[in-house]
């Protein structure tokens, strides 16, 4: 039996092939809607993981990065570079807020960089200077294009008017890209005084990140202490946990749709099959016999399917980032992975129902 | 010594629908089938021959009555025993052939074989035996849509066989054949009752069938009836030879010498093709 249901899927290959290419789109849709996610969710976690910081230090109480705002006294720099295990230390200010380019304005990190500054900067550049000066901004390439504008081109952040001198790449998401200022112009904009924003530490070979970030907060007033994982972990669940419904309900929709659309491909292929199958029951084939059969195709078909929705997912990474840059789409090799078992999962159920009607319904009636 | 029946039904009844719209299609049917028999359902059509036919096969539940094949009652079995039942002792030769598409000849009659758990070099030899008794050793490989209807016809008889079932039912077995594949058709299962022993049950409109029939059950509305003498007038289909009843047959033309009758619209196109190249026998007034 089970040779003869792989067989008639080869002999009907355009209609096997129709119904792989439905299982296809329904994951693909799928697999998109997850890709977004999983693209957004790192992408909004990229400035925090690339800024070259092994320890966060930030204003006691907060853990954040993702709409939050955090005022550390700079006299905190020098006690903690003075900490056993400290490299380097360096400082950022930072606001969310928004940036005026080309007419366009966008919500954005506003990051305050001193010009020699070796850490918290962009770390990838399209065109241009990587640090601004007083007077500049670097913003990411997303907004530039987007904007129509271009090296030289003007930006306003409240009410000061820069000059874009360097666009950067991979600083760009929906929820937060992140533009660079000098950091005196972002002081002034802020009224910051004495304050920064969070302290960046650089960590001495083989010292261990815990330890110094629970070092820094015995020892230095008024601050908390993240190691970089711990820190990323934090502004991902923050910004996932504050986008939640919207995606929530994104996934569930995509999948649900997906999970349809799976069901109805195998559930149709199995019907067409309906009467071949009732002449196997005719001939003496009892209901697990036609059930396998008719599960080995839906399986074949939905494996075909995943098969195909992975391939086009993978071609369509690089022409989606190059067509359509503001969307970080990501497509890790579990989810790929992970999505092939609840479509066999539906395939089977879908497979079923008509497999079992159609073993329980006497041959002559399938016949009429 | 009275032969045991292979083939019994016993108030066979079936009825599609409920209430006034119901529709009695076999109405109380009996009568039983010894090993060796050949015997013909006839009838007009919608006469309920196939119903009647499917409930034997243990194909459609019948609405009250029994099919008792070798004994043992179809339908009183447990559910998940009926295919199996069906594959071992009833060989179903289909009106319209029923191959399965994906599968040669060959494997189209290995297949009840698969069925019950043989496939071994002896049901292949089997297989390749039946297909070459029925002339088609040289076709064997070939995909049911490479084959004629004919040759269709032969795979569906050698697959009904496969597993030697005691039981040969045939629906309207030569109703897509031409005339010498019908008749070929025929003496297979002639020869599979006679030679082999087998109960053989043939629903047909086809009067050459009755040639080699020992029996012929006429099923009137649903019922089984006598059939009258005098509701016949035969004469010979001057294209093929066989057998016509005037009454009843599905081509005619008038010729020269009167109306002529044709077993089917095939002979009929042959005869206007060349109508000198035939002997005609007047059917009398239509």
């Amino acid at each position: 039996m089970l040779s003869w249901a792989l067989r008639s899927l080869w002999a009907d290959r355009v209609a096997s092939l129709a119904g792989a290419a439905g299982v296809a789109m329904a994951l693909l849709l799928a697999i998109v809607v997850e890709g977004v996610f999983h693209g957004e969710a790192d992408q909004i976690v990229a400035y925090v993981d690339r800024a070259g910081a092994d320890v966060w230090v930030m204003q006691e109480g907060v853990s954040n990065m993702h709409m939050a705002s955090s005022f550390v006294h700079r006299a905190r720099i020098d006690e903690v570079a003075a900490l056993e295990g400290v490299q380097n230390v360096e400082d950022i200010l930072y606001v969310n807020g928004f940036v005026e380019v080309g007419g366009t304005e966008w919500f954005v990190y506003v990051v305050g960089l001193r010009p020699e500054q070796q850490l918290g900067g962009p770390w990838a550049m399209s065109e241009g200077v990587e640090r601004p000066g007083p007077g500049e901004v670097v913003v990411p390439d997303v907004i530039a294009r987007r904007s129509g504008a271009g090296l030289g081109g003007a930006a306003r952040i409240a009410e000061t008017a820069l000059r874009i001198v360097g666009l950067s790449r991979h600083t760009y998401s929906m929820a937060n890209p992140v533009v660079f200022v000098a950091r005196d112009d972002l002081a002034a904009v802020m009224s910051a005084g004495e304050s920064t924003s969070y302290l960046l530490v650089q960590l001495e070979d083989g010292a261990d990140a815990r330890k110094v970030a629970a070092r820094i907060e015995a020892e230095v007033d008024d601050v908390s202490a993240l190691v970089r994982e711990e820190f990323v972990e934090s502004d991902r669940a923050m910004a996932m946990h504050m986008g939640a419904d919207v995606i929530a309900l994104m996934s569930a929709v995509g999948s649900t749709v997906a999970a349809l659309l799976v069901a109805f491909t195998v559930y149709s292929a199995a019907l067409r099959r309906r009467r071949e199958l009732a002449v196997a029951a005719a001939l003496g084939a009892g209901e697990p016999a036609i059930v396998a059969a008719v599960l080995t195709q839906s399986v074949v078909i939905t494996a075909l399917g995943w098969l195909g929705a992975v391939v086009i997912a993978l071609v369509m990474r690089p022409l989606l980032a190059a067509t359509v840059p503001e969307v970080t789409v990501s497509f890790p090799p579990a989810t790929l992975l992970g999505l092939a078992l609840p479509a066999s999962a539906i395939a089977v159920l879908a497979g079923w129902w008509p497999a079992r009607h159609v073993a329980r319904t006497d041959p002559a009636e399938a016949f009429r | 010594m009275t032969r045991s029946p292979l083939l019994q039904a016993r108030g066979l009844q079936k009825t599609y629908g409920e209430g006034r719209t119901a529709v009695r299609a076999v109405r109380e049917v009996t009568f039983a089938i010894a090993p060796g028999e050949i015997v013909l359902v006839m009838g007009p059509s919608g006469s309920g021959k196939s119903t009647l036919l499917s409930m034997l096969g243990g194909l459609l539940q019948p609405s009250a009555g029994n099919v008792l094949v070798g004994g043992e009652d179809l339908y009183d079995l447990p559910r998940r025993r009926l295919p199996g039942v069906r594959a071992r002792t009833l060989g179903f030769v289909f009106q319209n052939f029923n191959l399965l598409g994906a599968l040669t000849a060959e494997q189209n009659v290995l297949f009840p074989a698969g069925l019950i758990g043989r496939v071994g070099p002896p049901e292949r030899e089997r297989a390749r035996a039946l297909l070459d008794g029925l002339g088609l050793g040289a076709r064997r490989r070939h995909l049911p849509r490479d084959l004629s209807g004919g040759e269709q016809q032969r795979v569906a008889v050698a697959r009904a066989l496969m597993n030697s079932p005691d039981v040969i039912l045939a629906d309207e077995p030569t109703g897509n054949l031409d005339s010498a594949r019908g008749q070929e058709i025929l003496m297979i299962l002639h020869d599979l009752a006679r030679d082999e022993g087998k109960a053989v049950l043939v629903v047909t409109h086809d009067p050459r069938a009755e040639e080699v029939a020992d029996r012929i059950l006429w099923l009137e509305d649903g019922s089984l009836r006598d059939r009258l003498a005098h509701d016949a007038l035969w004469v010979r289909d001057p294209v093929c030879g066989m057998r016509v009843d005037a009454k009843r047959a599905v081509a005619e033309t008038g010729g020269p010498d009167g109306r002529v009758v044709f077993c089917s619209r095939r002979c009929l196109e042959r005869w206007a093709a060349d109508p000198a190249a035939y002997a005609a026998e007047p059917a009398g007034p239509g």
